[in-house]
């Protein structure tokens, strides 16, 4: 799985590609966390590019999510592929998250 | 007409990746469309790593794999040497719960019964057999 990180109209988009499961996930993980300790607070989660999610991409996206509250950050996730969104579905977690359709809808939600 | 291919992988997280690249490789080799092939790939992510999380007395280090598709359906066969683990006894549903009282794992095991039709488990004397199965329903290409 390649990550790409970058920042747009004041938030911080992470755009994985490939598989988010048991082997890659910790990867995300570490970079999410490095990105809230350097102070990102308006996160968008491009899924455009991901092939599934497992249970361990779900673990790290619902600690982001957690993490993102304690500080009064906003997380939008968007561009989810079927996949992903039939697995967001079954794990009951799409009412949990703000999800977007594009990543242009998601950085305008996000924009001050 | 039916296809198989049986493999070991060390029970690690390297070894979850080669099954799941493994598994990738037969399923498109077999023109399985992407559709049936991702949900395949999370259950063995799924099974896989559980083993290797929670396989305790693990004596061969090693987890064999087979995969059987046929016309109308596919099945994984995942067999270890651990302790006996049956994922039929776990629960169909994930829990819902709002966003502060979600635990953050443990979904796995219920992923896997909802993304098959079916999940079989038998305890042999020397590990469990796990076959995942599942009616094909888009046809290959």
């Amino acid at each position: 799985m390649d990550i790409l990180e970058y920042h747009r109209d004041g938030a911080l988009v992470i755009a994985p590609h490939g598989r988010v499961d048991s082997t890659t996930s910790v990867t995300l993980d570490e970079r999410l966390r490095h990105h809230l300790g350097a102070g990102a607070r308006r996160v968008v989660v491009d899924l455009a590019q991901v092939d599934y999610i497992s249970s361990a991409g779900l673990r790290v996206m619902l600690a982001l999510a957690k993490r993102l509250r304690e500080v009064q950050g906003t997380l939008v996730l968007c561009a989810m592929t079927e996949p992903v969104r039939q697995v967001f579905e079954l794990a009951g977690f799409v009412p949990l998250f703000t999800v977007d359709t594009t990543l242009d809808v998601a950085l305008a939600r996000l924009s001050p | 007409m039916a296809a198989s291919e049986t493999l070991s992988v060390p029970a690690t997280s390297e070894g979850i990746r080669l099954a799941v690249d493994a598994f990738e490789a037969f399923a498109t080799g077999q023109g399985l469309p992407v559709a049936e092939r991702w949900r395949f790939q999370v259950a063995i992510d799924e099974l896989l790593s559980n083993i290797v999380r929670h396989g305790r007395h693990d004596r061969t280090g090693r987890v064999s794999l087979s995969f059987t598709l046929t016309e109308t359906d596919l099945t994984v066969s995942i067999s270890d040497s651990c302790d006996r683990f049956d994922p039929t006894s776990w629960p169909k549903a994930i829990p819902r719960a709002e966003l502060d009282r979600q635990a953050l794992s443990g979904r796995g095991i219920a992923l896997v019964r909802a993304l098959m039709d079916d999940v079989h488990h038998e305890w042999q004397t020397a590990g469990n057999d796990v076959r995942i199965s599942r009616r094909l329903r888009t046809s290959r290409s």
